[in-house]
Order: structure tokens, then sequence, then C-alpha cells
């Protein structure tokens, strides 16, 4: 298991899309994925668990992977975060 | 006895029929126990693979009729109906709790609409809605319910987007609801289909029974329950002139607008969304004079991102090419708070930070509309106006700012810059502005304001708003004469623009373009075709030494009673 905290960068938060990008890069891995903020945790591959976090712009997330691929794929979803969805 | 309940027009067009109640009517869970895991598991999976397909026919239904965008919430919904917080959960409950596949269906999405309506996010706030439309189906799938109907005027509380489309499908004449606002999707939608709409009519329920005679005037929003036969005749009088009026006016649609001594005006539509290209196209619009983009920014928590809007963008420009396209950059601000800003209260917001102000204010925003803009550029014929404008350095500011971005992007095609007079100030430097520009488009409603310094919704001092007032007038000729003098266009988008009374002074004056509703145009167009340019000179030469709005109405109102017919 593996897992790392990172702030949200984006202006946008994450609404539908980068909800819908985020959960994307996830079910390209085989690891379970949790992200949680504050004391809530949804499941990572999940859009409506992640809208339901309510991350906005400077939220604090812990991304959490488990599985044979976990470091591929936390490396992947910090990418996207870190990198603003491309915004 | 005859009731009325005042609504908001949502979308306009007028109806007479018998009332249909939508009952809420969510289908029934049932108390049947479930029938195994393997069998009840079995049965979601085909209502989930049914609720697929029928998405998937409603979002290209929809994309044909109102465009790409409009149908996005219904791929939304698609994506939504594979998340493991909803058909996971049920298949966990279905498995663990030995529950049949409608009770699983209704008490997850039951737990999850709670759960949405609880956020603080507004615009996340609203998702409840779509997953009680995507349980609501699942469910209505797990039942075997066919999709509901309803014709005449369909009366309910409140619809999904779903349900407003399969209403227009089945050949509904209006729609009335309770709940809901002129923006949301389902009045979008309405719009998109054009299927006549009145929202917020509140209390409508507890009036109307079942096949009683409904007037509806999805413009006004005005509803009339039981109307007496006077009211009714009325209603289908003007019903049967629009449809006259119409029919003539179409006979104009493929005709130039130019008058019989060969002056030709450029006729264009003001859209507010994707959606309204098809109403502009089909009420014979040759261009878009002003595509309103604060919608992309407002009713949600956070700005669009440079993509999204490069693909509104993208998608105007492509369906109105080779058609010029006008984008006028954010005018928010004031009256129109931005999403994702904390704009604090202004003591006066129309004389505050809006249009070009606020968006130099907040160079980032700018900059992605900027970027989103130039990209899109190369789809069709852009040409980007700035709002607000009251000193030449905004928009030396907003070129540099464009210029750069191109440069960026490696662009070089020169984009068509121009700007909204809207201010005293821009128009008193019209020359001044048309050298630097390519155009000047005159925002009346706005001028009128300030001109007159009268707000319209101050009803004490709304009497004194007048764009015919001869102070705008004499304006007016001085931004066309500026424009024309340096060999640059000019013309008129605010709702004076649509006007038929204003189009002899429009044509005296030289204006080239006018920019309306698309419903604004064949009767402007009419009006045109009717005038005579040199007549349209004395006129303007009669008029504008005139003392007051009331004079010049009269004597406009004289001009025209002695050039067309009555209709």
């Amino acid at each position: 298991m593996t897992s790392r905290t990172l702030k949200v960068l984006s202006t946008a938060g994450l609404h539908a899309r980068p909800a819908g990008l985020f959960i994307e890069t996830a079910n390209r891995f085989r690891s379970a994925i949790r992200v949680a903020k504050g004391d809530r945790e949804v499941n990572g591959k999940s859009v409506l668990g992640l809208m339901l976090l309510e991350i906005t712009a400077g939220s604090e997330l812990t991304i959490t992977a488990e599985g044979e691929d976990e470091e591929q794929a936390l490396e992947a979803l910090s990418a996207l975060i870190t990198g603003r969805f491309g915004e | 006895m005859t009731v009325r309940v005042q609504g908001i027009g949502a979308s306009p067009g007028l109806a007479v029929g018998r009332a249909a109640l939508w009952r809420e009517r969510p289908p029934e869970a049932g108390a049947r126990p479930g029938a195994g895991a393997e069998t009840e598991l079995a049965r979601l999976a085909a209502a989930v693979g049914a609720s697929q397909e029928q998405l998937r026919n409603l979002a290209a239904n929809l994309a044909a009729a109102a465009g790409e965008s409009e149908a996005r919430i219904f791929r939304v919904h698609m994506l939504l109906l594979d998340d493991p917080l909803l058909v996971g959960a049920v298949k966990a409950a279905i498995e663990r709790e030995g529950l049949s596949a409608e009770q699983a269906v209704a008490r997850v999405s039951a737990q999850l609409v709670a759960q949405f309506q609880a956020l603080q996010d507004a615009a996340l706030r609203e998702r409840a809605a779509d997953v009680e439309d995507l349980g609501r189906r699942l469910l209505a799938n797990l039942v075997g319910e066919g999709p509901r109907s309803a014709s005449g005027i369909v009366v309910a509380r409140n619809l999904t987007p779903s349900e407003v489309s399969l209403l227009a499908a089945q050949g509904a004449l209006a729609v009335v609801t309770e709940e809901g606002g002129p923006t949301g999707h389902m009045a979008i939608l309405a719009r998109a289909l054009r299927l006549p709409t009145v929202v917020g009519a509140q209390g409508v329920l507890a009036e109307v029974h079942e096949g009683d005679l409904v007037a509806v005037d999805g413009a006004s929003g005005e509803v009339i329950v039981r109307p007496d036969d006077a009211t009714v005749a009325g209603c289908q009088r003007r019903l049967a002139e629009q449809h006259a009026l119409h029919a003539r006016l179409d006979t104009l649609k493929d005709l130039p607008a130019i008058t019989p001594d060969g002056f030709r005006i450029e006729l264009a539509a003001n859209i507010a969304t994707p959606a309204e290209v098809d109403a502009a196209l089909e009420a014979g619009a040759e261009a878009v004079g002003v595509f309103r983009t604060e919608y992309l920014f407002v009713n949600r928590a956070a700005p669009p991102s440079e993509d999204e809007q490069y693909e509104a963008y993208r998608e105007v420009l492509a369906r109105m090419a080779p058609r010029r396209v006008i984008i006028r950059t954010i005018d928010l601000g004031g009256d129109k708070p931005a999403a994702g800003w904390d704009l604090p209260p202004e003591p006066n917001p129309a004389l505050g930070l809006r249009g070009i102000r606020f968006a130099l204010a907040r160079e980032s925003l700018f900059r992605s509309q900027l970027r989103a803009l130039v990209r899109a550029s190369g789809v069709g014929n852009l040409a980007v106006m700035l709002p607000m404008i009251a000193n030449l350095d905004e928009v030396r500011r907003a070129r540099a700012l464009l210029d750069a971005i191109q440069e960026e992007l490696g662009v070089p095609v020169p984009i068509m810059l121009g700007v909204m007079v809207e201010t005293p100030a821009a128009a008193l430097l019209a020359s001044e502005l048309a050298a630097e520009t390519d155009f000047l488009s005159v925002g009346t409603n706005d001028l009128t304001q300030y001109v007159l310094a009268a707000d319209r919704l101050n009803p004490a001092v709304a009497e004194l708003y007048d764009p015919f007032h001869p102070a705008l007038l004499r304006l007016l000729r001085a931004v066309s004469e500026a424009a024309r003098r340096h060999d640059k266009w000019a013309g008129v988008c605010g709702e004076m623009g649509g006007d038929p009374l204003a189009v002899p002074l429009f044509v005296g004056l030289g204006m080239q373009e006018l920019s309306m509703v698309p419903a604004a145009i064949p009767a402007v167009k009419d009006a045109i075709r009717r005038v005579r340019r040199t007549d349209a000179e004395a006129l303007v030469e009669e008029t504008l030494p005139l003392a007051s709005a009331s004079e010049v109405r009269s004597r406009l109102a004289r001009f025209a009673s002695g050039r067309m017919p009555s209709q």
C-alpha cells in the first residue's frame, strides 16, 4: 500500500470533467484507489464519490493505492493533480 | 373561474389546450422479497443495459436537435450508470441483504440524492437531480414500465431533462412547472426543442384540474387557467396572427435585407448558448452579432477550463461557418457575479468592476478565454468584441494580450477586434476607437442607461429610460459617422436593434449591421425592405433635433404608418 498527500491547484476543483479524468486514469490500473479529504474517504474509481468530497482549489487530498501496480497508479494520479488536469 | 398564475417565461410561444397533470409517480420499489441474488443481479444487469441504450438514443436525438453541448447531460448520466457508488452499491445490497433489485436501487439512489443535497457547493448539489433521474430510470426499467406520456399542456411540479425531451417528441403543446428557473437544464432544453414553457409558476398545481382549458404564454410567463371565451378567442387570434405573420415573413427568409434603393444591412443574431445557433439560422441570420459567453461562467462553483470554452466557441464557429461570429469577451461583475471569485458587493455595480474592467483585473481568466478563442479561430469566421470600453487604453491592453496569445499559439492570421459601444465615453471617442479596431457595435441597453442616468429596472425612473431619446440618437449618429470616416463598419446590438420602429433611423444613419434575438430578424428585414435610404436620411435629419423620446416615437410611428400596410 502506498499513499501521497497533495494539494489541488486546479482552479476548477474537482467537478464533473476533472473528476471524470481522474477516474478514467484510475481505471487504467488494477490497484484499488482510495481518495481522502479530511476525515472522509471515497473510492477513487467513482465519479459520484469524488464529487461528494467537494474538492475545491486548495483542498488537500490523500490518495492511496493498493495492488500490484500501486506505484504507477499513484504516480499517474499525482501527475494529473499537479498538472491541474491540463487546464 | 378564471385564474391567472404568473410564472417565468422559459421558452417562448403561445399555446391553448387541455391540462395534463404530471403527477409525481416514482415507480414503486414494491415489497416483493428478492428472488435470490443471482436472479436479482441478472435483472439489474438487464435494467442497466436498457438504461444505457435509452440514454444513448436520447443523447443522439438531442445532439441532432439542439447540439452536442445540450446532449452532454445524458452522456454524464451514462457515465454515472457505471459508477461503483451507484450500481456497485446496489449489487452489494442485493448480495448481502437479499433485497430485490428494485428495493436496492430505490434505497441506494435515495441515499445518494440525500448526500448530494447536503453539499455546500451549488453546482455539485444540482447533481442530486441527475442521480434522482437516473435512479427512476433504473426503477422504471426494472418494473417494466414504459416511458410516461402526456399531451396537451403538461403541468408539473418539476420535470427532468429526459421528461422534457420525451414530451417534446410526443407533441405536447406546452409545459408549465411550479419549480425550476429559466437557466436550468430543463428550460435550456425546452428552448432548444421549441416547446413553449413557463417555469416557476408557483401555485399552479393547486389551481389546475386534469382536462382544464389552459392558455400559456411562454414569453411573458403568463398562465391562464380556465380562461373565459373572450380570452380563448383572443389567444387563438394571436396564435393565428403569429402563424400568418410567420408565414409571410418566411417568404422573406432567403431574401437579403436590402432597401428598395439598394442599401444593404447585415442582419445578425444575438445568442447566449451554442444551442441557439439553429434558431438563428432558421430565422435567416447572416451572422452572429453577439455570442454572450457569460453562460459559461455563471451558476457554477468554478470557472470553465480553457478546453470547455474552446469546445463552446468551436461549436458555434463551426456551425455558423462561413458566416461571421462576434464573440463578446466575458461581461461579468456587478450584477453577474463570476463563478469561483468572491466579488465584494459594490455599492453601485453598474458603475463598478464589470465588462473589460473585470477581465483586465482577472488577467488569468481573461487569458484563458482569449486562448480558447484563438484556438477556435481557425474553425470559422471569428471576431472578438470587448464590452464596457470607456478608455482607449483598455482596447490597447486587450489587443496586446490577444497579440501575445496569437504569438504563443502560433496563430498569425489576424483576428477581427471590435468595441461594444455602451458607455458615453466610447460613443464620444468613437473616432479614436474606430481608428484602432475593426468595428463598433452599439449596445443600446447599457448606453441608454448611462446616457440618461436611468435604471430601467427601477420602477421610479423606468419611464425615463428610452433608447429613442434624441441624446441617444445623436450618439448613434456620431458612432456611425466615425466608423465610416475610418472605413470600418458600425452596427447596433442592443434590444433597439431588433425593433422595427427604429429601422428607418438605422437605415438613415447608415448602420451596416443590426444584431437581435433570432425571432426579431424577419420583422426587421421586412421593415428594411420597405424603406428607401433617401427617405430614411431625411427622416433622421427631422428626428434628431426633436426634444424628447416621445416626439421621436410619434414621428417614427407616423413615418411607419405611411409606409407599412397594417398586418
